[in-house]
């Protein structure tokens, strides 16, 4: 075998094993950053790792129980891989990753919408989303989620998705303003914008207004 | 905590539960580094805009190999390895790459894999098929990882030989030098294999092997179970076995159809054992020799019905009814006689997979979506989960 040496240097690869991780990348976040603009072997899979749970909370609050999770969640990582050089503090890089999660699956919503409006379809042909997973919860849980849902969807993106991180979430107004590229009052105005609209698109949804209606006794409890 | 907030978190909590099926699983990230890698081979390469790689990213993979392919064909001296190197040797000739450490590698003919290096953590390889000779130079501190099929070697200082024939499910590792260890199915407690010996494993057969090359002792680490394997194979051999017998893994699907054919292929038909009449049938069929391949996996069913073997060819059956002749109607038959014999062993995620895509085809919407259900229950990140849930919607 030729053994001539060379003075080249490589970077890993992708591993096909599970037993195998590719080579990691060790140290906090704003080194993680430079080391993803040297680009450092294994600093794109230490990213997905630190991060890959909070983006995808992020997306499926925004989107729903949706098949299409797994690919925007790869979307939201390529897109953080391709601007990295834009990111100016790095140790913010979590609020940083919300705010991609946030736009790449309002650009999702969008993109929907604007195909929804190229066809025209009976409500039996929408496709369901992907809600065949067995839940330990109850049906009327179950069925009141699918009348959230279906509110949600008939409201103006911005509102369904300050909605649903606040709301769903729970996300502070602060993280949720910063999330959304949005100044503190506008996000606080545009929360009382979707609480007034959500209240009242659930006037179609038989349980959510029910249990809205009986919210005082749920208090008194 | 206010109305709206209590229904809100009830739905999230509906919603986690629903959502659980797509959070990011091994598969995921492991698609996601794959993507990384070709968004380096485009960068590389300024073929397109970023924002297109995600859904070309498939093609992308064709045309950085091809790419790469071409420069390595253009150079004559050895490889120098680069981040995520896809290497593909041609049909008759190898490829040899060395390393900044004097490590080297060579893709024996026709093997493809990919290789890493990096000074600092060693080398890692993935071989995808075929065999690699590899010779790793010892530095303290460093290891290479070499992946063949679903088997990963541990090596720190070693020269050795190691093959993964995807199609037969056999890995295959000679050591000249040195020591290593392998894990993966069969041997997930690790098997340490010395100088001098060479260790095979079967997924199909599920048979460990490890044997001497030499007139070494067997080392102590050598397990029961190998060498009680290698007693069994002994016995079994037959007159007719010594006679003929199928070559080594280096042998290509048409010399060993070829030497059936010398040597008769009723005779062999009537006088071999089970796995010698799977690896002619699958010769054959990668030959495209689809009459000898249909013989040949007809004649184990006949012969040996009931066993393993038998099972794996009946899913050969309906591979090729499948892909070769778009029988999906028969296709249908021998998956679900898979199934029917070996359901849960190794192919059995695949014959799942290809029964409903046989459904689909030939026409039967009902049993396409019944058996889609059963895959998506069954194996919900299997290859054919995406096409599942297509067949499976309303």
């Amino acid at each position: 075998m030729d053994t001539r040496s060379t003075s080249r240097r490589g970077v890993a690869i992708p591993d096909h094993n599970l037993n195998v991780r590719p080579m990691l990348f060790a140290g906090d976040d704003g080194a993680l950053v430079a080391a993803l603009r040297k680009g450092h072997p294994g600093a794109a899979t230490a990213l997905f790792d630190r991060h890959v749970a909070h983006v995808q909370r992020v997306v499926i609050r925004i989107m729903g129980a949706d098949d299409e999770i797994p690919d925007l969640v790869n979307e939201v990582f390529y897109q953080a891989l391709r601007s990295i050089h834009s990111l100016r503090d790095p140790d913010r890089l979590g609020g940083w990753m919300t705010r991609i999660a946030v736009f790449t699956a309002r650009k999702c919503i969008r993109s929907r919408k604007r195909r929804s409006w190229l066809r025209i379809v009976g409500d039996d042909q929408i496709p369901e989303p992907a809600w065949s997973a067995p839940v330990e919860s109850s049906d009327e849980s179950v069925e009141l989620y699918g009348q959230v849902r279906r509110i949600m969807d008939r409201m103006p993106v911005d509102e369904r998705i300050v909605f649903s991180l606040r709301y769903m979430d729970g996300m502070e107004i602060a993280d949720l303003a910063d999330a959304c590229g949005l100044s503190l009052r506008t996000a606080k105005r545009r929360l009382a914008r979707c609480e007034t609209r959500f209240k009242a698109l659930a006037a179609t949804e038989p349980l959510v207004r029910m249990r809205l209606d009986a919210g005082g006794k749920w208090r008194n409890r | 905590m206010n109305d709206l907030r209590q229904i809100a978190q009830e739905a999230a909590r509906v919603e986690d539960e629903l959502a659980r099926p797509l959070l990011a699983t091994e598969a995921a990230r492991e698609a996601f580094v794959a993507g990384v890698a070709q968004m380096n081979v485009q960068r590389r390469h300024r073929m397109t805009s970023p924002r297109v790689l995600v859904p070309v990213m498939a093609a992308a993979a064709v045309v950085g190999a091809v790419l790469i392919h071409l420069a390595m064909t253009s150079a004559s001296s050895p490889e120098v390895p680069d981040a995520q190197k896809w290497v593909q040797a041609p049909r008759d000739e190898s490829r040899t790459m060395t390393f900044e450490d004097g490590s080297a590698l060579r893709f024996e003919q026709a093997s493809k894999g990919r290789v890493g290096f990096d000074m600092a953590q060693g080398g890692r390889v993935i071989l995808e098929s075929g065999s690699a000779d590899i010779h790793v130079i010892h530095r303290d501190g460093v290891e290479w990882s070499v992946l063949a099929g679903p088997y990963r070697v541990r090596v720190t200082g070693t020269r050795f030989n190691v093959a993964w024939d995807a199609d037969y499910q056999r890995f295959t590792l000679q050591l000249h030098d040195g020591e290593v260890v392998v894990t993966g199915p069969l041997m997930e407690e690790g098997q340490v294999v010395r100088s001098g010996r060479v260790l095979s494993a079967s997924l199909i057969d599920e048979r460990l092997e490890l044997k001497k090359v030499t007139s070494d002792n067997e080392g102590p680490n050598e397990t029961a179970e190998a060498r009680k394997s290698s007693d069994d194979r002994t016995r079994r051999k037959t007159r007719h076995q010594t006679e003929w017998a199928v070559r080594d893994n280096g042998d290509d699907c048409a010399s060993i159809v070829a030497d059936a054919e010398k040597f008769g292929v009723q005779r062999l038909a009537r006088s071999v054992e089970a796995q010698q009449l799977l690896t002619i049938g699958t010769a054959a069929r990668q030959c495209h020799r689809l009459d000898l391949a249909d013989s040949m996996y007809e004649t184990l069913r006949t012969r040996f019905p009931g066993t393993g073997h038998a099972a794996t060819a009946a899913f050969y059956l309906g591979r090729m009814a499948f892909d070769q002749n778009g029988r999906y109607d028969e296709a249908v038959r021998w998956f679900e006689t898979y199934l029917h014999e070996r359901k849960g062993e190794t192919l059995a995620r695949e014959a799942t997979g290809r029964l409903m895509e046989a459904h689909s085809r030939a026409g039967n919407a009902a049993e396409a979506r019944r058996t889609a259900a059963t895959y998506l229950r069954d194996y919900p990140d299997g290859p054919h989960a995406r096409r599942a849930r297509e067949i499976a919607a309303p």
